[in-house]
């Protein structure tokens, strides 16, 4: 028998010489707590599943996500802090974006105390709503709540436009159309784009001073009808 | 980690193995992991050790007779409680060469099985080399180093414990 071919048989029974030298071992019971009993279980009874659900903890996740989080935060602050076009880029975006989606300001410059809220009446409402609430706060402004037999609610603002007030119109959710209304000074008409949102049409008296909006469940020409049937006594 | 290395076993197959691989040596793995540390802590490390190498080496295992499955876990289980103390503790290898079927190779060891009980019976300084070297594929100096010897020393230790083994050969 050559070196070369011993070896190899000592190879082999060495593996097998591995398994029987623990042959006469005693047998022990491993003593695991109940957490980690269960945790075998699972992982016994689906290894991939087990897998998934354990292979890293989400503590470990929350970290890296959020350091990923600040060092990305840091970097752009760095970049628009030192790079003058990245600045103007990103200021350009925030207005439009801003301008486009996020909300309408009307603001009059008057004199506080110098409008006073007309009364109003609102002399058009679909057929099936019915007034639930009217409300006229100080004077400043007029709510009026009407509800239909499925529960939906068709609301008639009005409020008189002081020193810097802004309303703000959620257009999240809908987008902008184009409006002519009768007597406005200014008019936007939102309309939902995604369902279960009211339309919303928004506009100002022809002098600026007095806003109102509505907001329903309504078709754009049921609205603009509505609209035109406010009358400031 | 072995939740990570789990996700490689997506097959029924795979996990059927596994799941018969845990419930046969389990009970094994703890044992030999106990024997060789007095912490039934550090024995619980080693037991989640060897499962993790198990799930690496999972491809050979498939491979191999349930008592070349056994001797690998066997020697896995050993190999990684003399190490769990040590910093530079041994890798296990991942290269599966040593430890591949080869055909026909049982039959030929059935001639020299008598060789297994006589490795047993060796002074298991002499043995531990041996594994060492012809199934780890450790070098003199590595031995050295895990024995706190010279090269010198361990190369002889090999060749004495070698020489030992193929003289009993020649008797019979």
């Amino acid at each position: 028998m050559t070196d070369s071919e011993f070896d190899e048989i000592l190879h082999d029974c060495l593996i097998l010489a591995s398994a029987k030298e623990f042959e006469a071992i005693p047998i022990v019971e491993p003593e695991f707590t109940r957490s980690e009993a269960r945790q075998i279980e699972k992982m016994l009874a689906d290894p991939w599943k087990f897998a998934l659900r354990y292979r890293e903890p989400w503590v470990h996740k929350l970290q890296r996500w959020a350091l990923a989080a600040v060092l990305l935060l840091f970097l752009c602050g760095y970049t628009m802090l030192l790079v003058p076009q990245v600045r103007v880029w990103a200021v350009n975006i925030l207005t439009d974006w801003h301008e486009e989606y996020v909300e309408y300001s009307f603001t009059y410059k008057g004199t506080k105390g110098e409008v006073v809220l007309p009364e109003i009446e609102v002399t058009y409402v679909p057929q099936g709503y019915e007034l639930e609430d009217y409300q006229n706060p100080f004077g400043f402004s007029a709510n009026f709540d009407y509800v239909n037999a499925d529960n939906q609610i068709l609301a008639i603002y009005a409020v008189i436009a002081s020193d810097n007030l802004n309303m703000y119109a959620d257009n999240e959710h809908r987008i902008n159309k184009d409006v002519v209304l009768d007597n406005a000074l200014e008019d936007r008409f939102l309309e939902a784009t995604e369902n279960g949102w009211p339309n919303d049409l928004t506009w100002t008296s022809p002098d600026g001073k007095i806003i109102f909006s509505i907001v329903g469940h309504l078709p754009k020409e049921e609205m603009l009808k509505i609209a035109n049937g406010i009358i400031c006594k | 980690m072995l939740a990570l290395l789990l996700t490689q076993l997506e097959t029924e197959e795979d996990k059927k193995l596994f799941r018969q691989i845990y419930k046969t040596h389990y009970k094994l793995i703890y044992s030999i992991a106990l024997k060789y540390l007095s912490s039934k802590d550090m024995a619980k490390d080693v037991f989640q050790e060897v499962f993790i190498a198990i799930v690496k080496n999972f491809d050979l295992l498939k491979s191999l007779s349930e008592e070349k499955i056994k001797a690998w876990i066997c020697l896995v289980t050993k190999n990684k409680s003399l190490n769990i103390n040590k910093k530079e503790a041994h890798s296990v290898p991942t290269e599966s060469g040593w430890f591949e079927e080869r055909p026909g190779a049982l039959g030929e060891l059935a001639n020299y099985i008598f060789l297994v009980d006589e490795i047993n019976n060796l002074p298991e300084m002499y043995r531990n080399v041996l594994q060492w070297h012809y199934i780890w594929g450790f070098s003199e100096k590595d031995i050295a180093k895990q024995l706190n010897i010279t090269p010198e020393n361990a190369r002889q230790r090999v060749s004495r414990a070698r020489k030992k083994l193929k003289e009993r050969l020649e008797k019979k």
